[in-house]
């Protein structure tokens, strides 16, 4: 093959035909996740330019709880890691193993979710919304972003959850799921610069 | 053609990049809640170079993207992508600090 796509081998599959679509359609999917790469640097250069402009209002020294940060960041880096170990599962065709690794994945997703929003709540609650000053607003915008990709990333790990229950591991089953994996990893690395960026240089400005 | 394992992963890369990255974790947080008090220019640059040691860590680790040629077709996007998110970044960065420094004084010709 001499062509360019990635080639990506699957257990179950002979034809080449298939190595090629799974192959380009991982390749779209990779040029996505750098799109929103840029999505996600637009929001943290508003976010770096922003960060000092406290309106008179809190800073994120006043804010911010470190070691509940730490406890999500450990969620989302055991839910990444499972996420891979599903894979792993997925290529032995052991639908049992890949069950488990994916319903660990969604239980740690919604314990980072879970804690953001708690987060957010208790922010609100205590008037320090969006609203309160472009510091905030920045915040809001940024770990909020972060958060919805997190969810709609849970929403389509529970769709393939059903759809290995139903139908098994079918080989379009298998193509989405290597899919489904990147996005996963690529949040998670998202993450990296959110927890250094905002929380841990936050606390210290 | 290569085989899979190259392109998944093996429980070896997975488990290698959860202890990197979780070293990687702790070694920033720990700096921050226990570290000496440090420079905050030095603390920052110490922060920024272990988070991009971390991502450098899981690109390898969990989205294999290697120098190999199989890997080259989302290397090079990668590539091209971390040039324009320097760019975003560093002239937002730029153009806002010129812009603020000249509001301030107020006595520019």
């Amino acid at each position: 093959m001499t062509t360019a796509q990635p080639p990506l081998e699957l257990a179950n599959i002979e034809r080449e035909q298939d190595h090629d679509s799974v192959g380009l359609a991982t390749f779209g999917f990779w040029l996505y996740l750098m799109t929103d790469c840029v999505l996600f640097a637009a929001l943290f250069a508003t976010y770096a330019v922003l960060h000092q402009n406290f309106a008179g209002g809190p800073t994120g020294k006043d804010l911010f709880d470190i070691p509940y940060v730490f406890v999500e960041t450990l969620c989302l880096l055991l839910s990444s890691t499972s996420a891979g170990l599903a894979l792993l599962a997925m290529q032995r065709l052991d639908r049992t193993r890949l069950l488990y690794w994916l319903g660990l994945t969604v239980l740690l997703g919604m314990g980072f979710i879970g804690m953001e929003l708690h987060e957010f709540i208790r922010l609100v609650n205590a008037g320090n919304g969006p609203q309160r000053s472009a510091f905030l607003s920045a915040f809001f915008t940024l770990v909020g972003t972060h958060g919805l990709h997190v969810t709609v990333g849970l929403i389509w790990m529970t769709n393939m959850i059903l759809q290995i229950g139903f139908r098994g591991i079918t080989f379009p089953i298998q193509s989405r799921l290597i899919r489904l994996s990147l996005f996963w990893h690529f949040l998670d690395l998202i993450w990296i610069g959110v927890f250094t960026l905002v929380y841990l240089m936050g606390v210290r400005s | 053609m290569k085989t899979s394992a190259a392109h998944h992963g093996s429980l070896r890369s997975y488990l290698g990049g959860f202890a990197s990255s979780l070293f990687l974790t702790l070694a920033s947080f720990g700096l921050v809640l226990y570290g000496p008090p440090l420079e905050p220019s030095f603390l920052f640059g110490m922060l920024a170079l272990l988070a991009i040691l971390q991502i450098i860590v899981q690109i390898y680790f969990f989205l294999h993207v290697d120098t190999s040629s199989e890997q080259l077709w989302h290397l090079l996007p990668l590539l091209y992508t971390l040039l324009i998110v320097i760019l975003l970044v560093g002239g937002t960065l730029w153009i806002m600090h010129n812009a603020n420094l000249h509001m301030m004084s107020g006595m520019d010709p």
